[in-house]
C-alpha cells in the first residue's frame, strides 16, 4: 500500500547530490573518464568471473559512499521493471530468431544484465555529481561551442524534474480515484495518461519559461563564455584515476595475457 | 533627456489572435520611479512585461504596433539578450527561471555568458549575495530552496549584471507574508538607496502600495495612472471591475471617513491618533462554546519525516468535525501540504494515526478515501489531461461511480459557472477558471470533505471572490471544507470556523479566527495577522469589538452607539 512507483524512485535517485561527497568534488573530466573505463572493460571482459568481479568493485565504489548507496538502491528500485522487461524481450527475440537454444540465450542475457549492472554505479556517480555548466566546462575546454550543447544538457537536467512532477500529478490524479494498479493492460495504459499528460503539458510550460529565462540571462549572446570556476584536476582526480586503473584495467590486461599464455 | 521605460502607444495581437492583448497603451516612466502595475489576469500584465524586456515580439511573434525605449533605447532595433545590463527582468514562477543547479552557478551565470573576467565575477557576485542575504545559499542546489529563497536567487542572477531598471511579473504570487514583506523591503531598498527604477506587476495590493508612489491600471489599456491614493479615490470599486485587491487599510479610512485612502495600518493607527474611539454595547458574534456533534477527521501525535530526514511534521493532534469550514495557515514549508496529503492516504504517517470518518488512513487505500474526502491541489494543471472541460469533469464523476454523471456534470458545470468553457481545453481557459475547473471535478462526485490547497495562489481579487461565493455555498450545504492558505487578506473574508496555525511542522495555535488571530497567534508569526486587525489592536478597539473584515465592522457598528469625534 506504501509502495512508491518507479518514477518517485527515478526523481529521488538521479537529482543532483548536493551534500558534499568525494565524488563531487573530482573533475568531471575524471569521471567522464571512468565511465569510459567502465564501459570498455565491462564490453572486453569475456567471462562471467571478470564480468563479476568488475560488478562487486563498481557497486563497491558506489556504496562506499553514504549518501550515493541508498540513491544507488532506489535507482534500482526505479529500472528493475525496464530491465526485467528488456531481458525478457531479448531472451524471447534471439530465441525466436536466432537459432540458439534457450539455456544460451538465457546464459547470454545474464551477461548482458551483468554489464548493465556494471555501467550503472559510473553514470550514477556522474549524473548525481556533477552540473550541466560543468559538463559544459568540460566540453567547450575540449573545443565545442557552449551553446549548441545546452539543448542536451538542459534535457539532462529536466530528467529529474520531469520525474518529480510526474510524482505530484500521480498524487492529484490518485485524490480524484485513479488508480493505476487496477483494471487490464488496456485500461491501465489508458489510466497511464492521466499521469503523462499533465506532465508533459507542465513540462512544456518550463521549457518555455526556461528558454526566456536563458535570454534574460544573456546565453548565447556572444560567442564564447567564460567560467566563473576553474576546471582544473587536483591531486585526488590523480589519485581516484589511478585506483580506477589499478582496478579495471590492469586485472583485464593481466587476464588477457595469461589467455594467451595457456 | 531619455526615460528608464517609455511605451508609446503600442497595440500588440499575439499570434492567431483577433483580440489584442494590449490596445493604445502608453506608459512613461522615470529614472528611480517605483511604480506598480495592476490589473486583473488577463488584462496585459506579463505581456507589458515581456515587451520591455525586449521577449515580444523577438520570441514571441505576433504584431506590434508602436514605439518602446527602455533606457533610451528602440527594443525593436537590437537583441533582447543585449538589454539584460540596462533592464533585469523577473518573471513569474521564479522556480521556472532557475538555469542551473547550484546556486553560484546560477549567481555567475549571466555574467559568464557575458564574458566578464573570473575577478569581476567575483566582486559583484559577493557584493549581490551579501545585499540579498544569500551568501549562505552558494553551494546549495536550487531545487531544495524555500519559495522565498528561489525568489532571492533568481533576483540575484539579475542584479548582478547591474542593470538601473528592475521589471518583476507577480513577484509576491507565492510567497508567505514573511517572504512578501521582505522581498518588499528589499525592493524599497534597492529604489531608494542604490536609486533603481523598480516596475512591479502585482494584483495583491495590500501591502505594496505602501512602497509605491504611483499606481497604474492596466485592463489592456491604461485605466488610471497616478498616486495610488489618487487612482483609488477615483475608482471606488476597483477591486469587483478590475480585480485588483484593495486593501483593508484603504476600506477602513473609506470606513472611518478619513479623507485621504491610507496605505498602512501605521499610517491608519497615525491618522486616527486624535480621535476617542468609543463603542458601545458592541455584538460579537461567536460563540466560544463551540459543538462537536461529529469528528470527522481525527489527527493523533501525527509525525511525518521525509526519506532525506527532514521531519515535515511533528506531534500533530488535530480534530475536524463534521460541517466545519476550516483554513490551515502557515508560511512555504510549515507542512500544510504534507498535512492533507494523509487526509486521503496519499502520505502515510511516520508515528502516530490518522482517522477520517473512523477509517484509519493505513488501513484503506487512496481510492477507498478519496470517495469520502476530494482534493484539489494547488496545480491545477496537475489535473487535466482530457480534451475538455466537461470531459475532465465526467471523467471523475465516472471514476467515482456516480449515478447518472451525465446530468451531474452538467449541472456542476453550470454551477460553477464553466458551462460556456465545457467544450474548450482545460489548457485554454484562464487560471481563475482552471482553478474552478478543479473544484468542479472535486464536487462532482459529492464528497463529504473537500480539500483545498492554496486555492487562491496565481488569482485575481475577482476570482477570488467568485471562489468564496462557490465555498461558502458548498458549507452551508453541510460540507465540511479545510483549506491551506497564506493568503490572510482572503481568509479575513471567509466565513471560516477553525483556524490551524501550522509553523515548522508544528500546530502552534487552533481555534476560532478571531481567537486565533486576536490572541493565539505567536509574536513571530505577526504578519500572518490580516491589516484590520493589526489596526484594531493598535488602536485598541479590541476591547469592544473583534472584527476579521471591514463588513464586519460596520455590521457591528449599526447595532451600538459609537463615537470617532476627534479630541484635541
Amino acid at each position: 500500500m506504501n509502495g512508491k512507483r518507479f518514477f518517485e524512485y527515478l526523481a529521488t535517485s538521479l537529482l543532483y547530490e548536493s551534500k558534499e561527497t568525494v565524488f563531487s568534488r573530482l573533475s568531471p573530466a575524471t569521471k567522464l573518464i571512468y565511465i569510459v573505463i567502465v564501459f570498455a572493460v565491462a564490453f572486453l571482459a569475456t567471462n562471467i568471473v571478470q564480468l563479476l568481479y568488475f560488478l562487486i568493485i563498481n557497486i563497491g565504489i558506489v556504496i562506499s559512499c553514504k549518501v550515493l548507496r541508498k540513491k544507488f538502491f532506489d535507482m534500482l528500485k526505479g529500472l528493475w521493471l525496464f530491465i526485467i522487461f528488456i531481458i525478457l524481450f531479448n531472451i524471447l527475440v534471439t530465441y525466436l530468431l536466432g537459432d540458439i537454444d534457450i539455456a544460451s540465450a538465457l546464459l547470454y542475457q545474464s551477461y548482458a544484465l551483468t554489464r548493465i549492472f556494471i555501467i550503472l554505479p559510473p553514470i550514477l556517480i556522474f549524473i548525481s555529481t556533477t552540473t550541466p555548466l560543468e559538463i559544459i566546462q568540460l566540453f567547450s575546454k575540449l573545443g565545442i561551442k557552449y551553446y549548441y550543447l545546452y539543448p542536451i544538457v538542459i534535457a539532462y537536467r529536466f530528467i529529474p524534474i520531469v520525474f518529480q512532477e510526474m510524482k505530484n500529478v500521480y498524487d492529484a490524479q490518485r485524490s480524484r480515484g485513479v488508480e493505476l494498479e487496477k483494471g487490464d493492460i488496456r485500461e491501465k495504459i489508458r489510466k497511464l495518461s492521466s499521469v503523462v499528460v499533465p506532465t508533459i503539458v507542465c513540462s512544456f510550460i518550463r521549457a518555455k519559461d526556461l528558454s526566456e529565462a536563458l535570454i534574460l540571462r544573456g546565453f548565447g549572446y556572444k560567442d564564447k563564455r567564460t567560467f566563473y570556476r576553474e576546471l582544473k584536476l587536483s591531486k585526488i582526480d590523480a589519485v581516484f584515476l589511478c585506483i580506477i586503473v589499478l582496478v579495471h584495467i590492469v586485472p583485464l590486461i593481466s587476464w588477457c595475457i595469461l589467455n594467451s599464455i595457456t | 533627456m531619455s526615460k528608464a521605460l517609455n511605451i508609446e502607444n503600442i497595440t500588440y495581437f499575439y499570434p492567431r489572435s483577433n483580440e489584442p492583448a494590449l490596445k493604445d497603451v502608453s506608459i512613461s516612466i522615470d529614472y528611480g520611479e517605483f511604480v506598480v502595475i495592476a490589473g486583473p489576469s488577463g488584462g496585459g500584465k506579463s505581456t507589458l512585461c515581456r515587451i520591455a524586456a525586449g521577449l515580444i515580439p523577438q520570441l514571441y511573434g505576433g504584431k506590434l504596433v508602436g514605439k518602446v525605449f527602455v533606457d533610451g533605447i528602440d527594443i525593436s532595433k537590437v537583441d533582447a539578450r543585449s538589454l539584460i545590463d540596462r533592464v533585469g527582468v523577473v518573471l513569474q514562477n521564479p522556480e521556472n527561471q532557475i538555469v542551473n543547479l547550484v546556486v553560484e552557478e546560477e549567481l555567475v551565470f549571466a555574467l559568464e555568458n557575458l564574458m566578464y573576467e573570473r575577478n569581476d565575477i567575483e566582486t559583484r557576485v559577493l557584493e549581490i549575495s551579501n545585499k540579498l542575504g544569500i551568501d549562505y545559499l552558494r553551494n546549495r542546489s536550487t531545487f531544495e530552496l524555500s519559495g522565498g529563497e528561489t525568489q532571492k536567487v533568481v533576483l540575484g542572477s539579475v542584479l548582478v549584471v547591474k542593470p538601473r531598471i528592475l521589471i518583476l511579473d507577480e513577484p509576491l504570487a507565492h510567497l508567505d507574508p514573511p517572504a512578501s514583506q521582505e522581498l518588499l523591503k528589499l525592493l524599497y531598498y534597492l529604489n531608494k538607496v542604490e536609486d533603481k527604477t523598480i516596475i512591479i506587476v502585482e494584483h495583491r495590493l495590500s501591502e505594496i502600495l505602501r512602497y509605491a508612489p504611483r499606481l497604474v491600471v492596466l485592463d489592456r489599456t491604461v485605466v488610471a495612472d497616478g498616486d495610488p491614493r489618487e487612482v483609488l479615490k477615483k475608482l471606488d470599486n476597483i477591486d469587483l471591475v478590475y480585480g485588483v485587491e484593495i486593501p483593508s487599510t484603504v476600506k477602513l479610512s473609506r470606513f472611518l471617513n478619513i479623507s485621504e485612502p491610507t496605505l498602512s495600518v501605521e499610517e491608519l493607527v497615525e491618522k486616527v491618533k486624535n480621535r476617542n474611539l468609543y463603542i458601545d454595547n458592541a455584538i460579537d458574534n461567536y460563540n466560544d462554546v463551540y459543538r462537536c456533534f461529529e469528528k470527522i477527521i481525527e489527527v493523533e501525535n501525527l509525525w511525518y519525516i521525509y526519506d532525506n530526514g527532514v521531519e515535515a511534521l511533528k506531534e500533530v493532534y488535530l480534530d475536524i468535525c463534521r460541517g466545519e469550514f476550516i483554513a490551515i495557515i502557515g508560511g512555504n514549508g510549515s507542512g500544510k501540504t504534507t498535512l492533507i496529503k494523509h487526509f486521503n492516504g496519499l502520505l502515510k504517517p511516520t508515528k502516530g494515526r490518522v482517522k477520517v470518518l473512523g477509517m484509519d488512513t493505513v488501513e484503506h487505500s487512496v481510492a477507498e478515501l478519496s470517495r469520502f474526502i476530494g482534493i484539489a491541489f494547488q496545480n491545477p494543471l496537475h489535473h487535466f489531461f482530457k480534451d475538455t472541460v466537461y470531459e475532465e469533469v465526467l471523467f471523475t464523476a465516472k471514476i467515482m461511480g456516480v449515478k447518472n454523471a451525465e446530468e451531474r456534470t452538467s449541472t456542476i458545470i453550470e454551477k460553477l459557472g464553466l458551462k460556456h468553457l465545457a467544450n474548450r481545453s482545460p489548457y485554454e481557459i484562464s487560471a481563475g477558471e482552471q482553478r474552478r475547473l478543479a473544484i468542479a471535478s472535486v464536487l462532482v462526485y459529492d464528497p463529504e470533505i473537500i480539500v483545498l490547497d492554496e486555492p487562491t495562489a496565481g488569482i485575481d481579487f475577482r476570482h477570488k471572490l467568485e471562489l468564496l461565493d462557490i465555498l461558502t455555498d458548498i458549507w452551508r450545504k453541510k460540507k465540511t471544507i479545510v483549506l491551506t492558505t497564506h493568503d490572510i487578506e482572503f481568509l479575513a473574508l471567509t466565513p471560516v470556523d477553525k483556524v490551524i496555525v501550522l509553523d515548522k511542522g508544528r500546530v502552534v495555535g487552533v481555534g476560532n479566527p478571531k481567537e486565533v488571530f486576536y490572541n493565539l497567534i505567536p509574536k513571530d508569526l505577526e504578519t500572518f495577522v490580516p491589516q484590520i486587525v493589526r489596526f484594531i489592536k493598535r488602536v485598541g478597539l479590541d476591547r469592544f469589538s473583534k472584527v476579521l473584515n471591514v463588513e464586519e465592522f460596520s455590521k457591528i457598528l449599526k447595532g451600538s452607539n459609537y463615537e470617532w469625534e476627534e479630541v484635541f
